[in-house]
């Protein structure tokens, strides 16, 4: 089984990297799968040859299970990262905003490969 | 096509276009043999058929998996060209109205079809990727470097290899109105001379 597959593969390689991995947490499921769709979306406006023969049929993650995330290989760490981004933008401390705007920004490269 | 030098060619091309996904080089891909195809002739086929009295036009169905692109030429049992076109492809119109049963030969270029392999790649003479892998590879990475916002975009490499893709096609064009013949001349006498 490849790396990032799944949902759930997202779900919990965020929260290991949010420093978030014990119950209760501070970011729900439901915020980090917000994020997870907002990244795929995000990568289609970007990259729409990570999506050729798709038909613009975008999925739509509801939860936190193990629902297959197809996404090429070479860009899954990217899409975490969003993940990852998009979750800490709600945190207010200094540090976590540029943290958060590393990662999307770390995003967008590598999808793009420059600024 | 064989597999091995597809194979090896996708790794070339991999090779020079870091983060490219592999749908997006498999659709250039295809559009790069569909210009390649389109513009050297370099596949063609000949297709025997019986014209019948007072028909002027024919359905040509070639037997290669591709589709009729371009009428080279028409003759009949003797050699002598005969008179038609193909404004529609492979329909053919004889310019003059046959008056009884004659056999008839159309050369006919192919070019790529729909149907595609098994990985989904376009399906073509094996021999033509592997003697003209590089001219190939330079539109594919032509076509590849020139899209924007992508990890490999280059447009000074996109230029070079367009122009040696542009060049590779010239002399594929020379060989195939020579045969491969070497020291060959394209012109000919006329069969009829």
């Amino acid at each position: 089984m490849a790396a990032l597959d799944t949902v759930a593969n997202y779900v919990s390689s965020a929260r290991t990297l949010l420093q978030d991995a014990t119950s209760p947490y501070r970011y729900s499921d439901a915020d980090l799968v917000l994020a997870l769709n907002l990244g795929v979306y995000e990568a289609r406006k970007a990259r729409p040859d990570l999506f050729i023969g798709r038909n613009d049929n975008l999925p739509n993650y509801t939860t936190n299970d193990s629902t297959a995330v197809s996404f090429d290989k070479q860009y899954r760490l990217a899409l975490l990262y969003f993940v990852i981004g998009y979750a800490q933008l709600r945190d207010e401390e200094a540090t976590q905003d540029a943290r958060a705007a590393a990662l999307l920004t770390s995003f967008r490269t590598m999808l793009l490969g420059q600024l | 096509m064989a597999n091995a030098d597809v194979t090896r060619f996708m790794d070339n091309a991999r090779i020079s276009l870091p983060g490219a996904v592999d749908d997006a080089l498999r659709l250039s891909f295809r559009a790069v043999m569909t210009e390649f195809l389109g513009a050297t002739n370099i596949w063609q086929e000949e297709i025997v058929f019986d014209t019948v009295a007072n028909q002027r036009s024919y359905d040509l169905v070639c037997s290669e998996p591709g589709v009729i692109h371009r009428l080279m030429s028409l003759v009949n049992e003797s050699d002598t060209p005969v008179a038609g076109q193909m404004a529609e492809p492979a329909v053919l119109t004889l310019t003059t109205l046959p008056s009884a049963v004659e056999e008839l030969t159309a050369t006919v270029s192919l070019n790529v079809d729909d149907p595609t392999d098994r990985e989904d790649y376009p399906v073509f003479p094996a021999w033509i990727l592997t003697k003209y892998e590089l001219t190939i590879l330079d539109g594919l990475l032509a076509r590849m470097f020139v899209q924007p916002a992508k990890t490999y975009t280059n447009e000074r490499l996109s230029v070079l290899h367009m122009k040696k893709f542009r060049a590779g096609m010239s002399v594929v064009r020379s060989e195939v109105e020579r045969m491969n013949l070497h020291g060959a001349q394209a012109w000919r006498f006329p069969s009829f001379a």
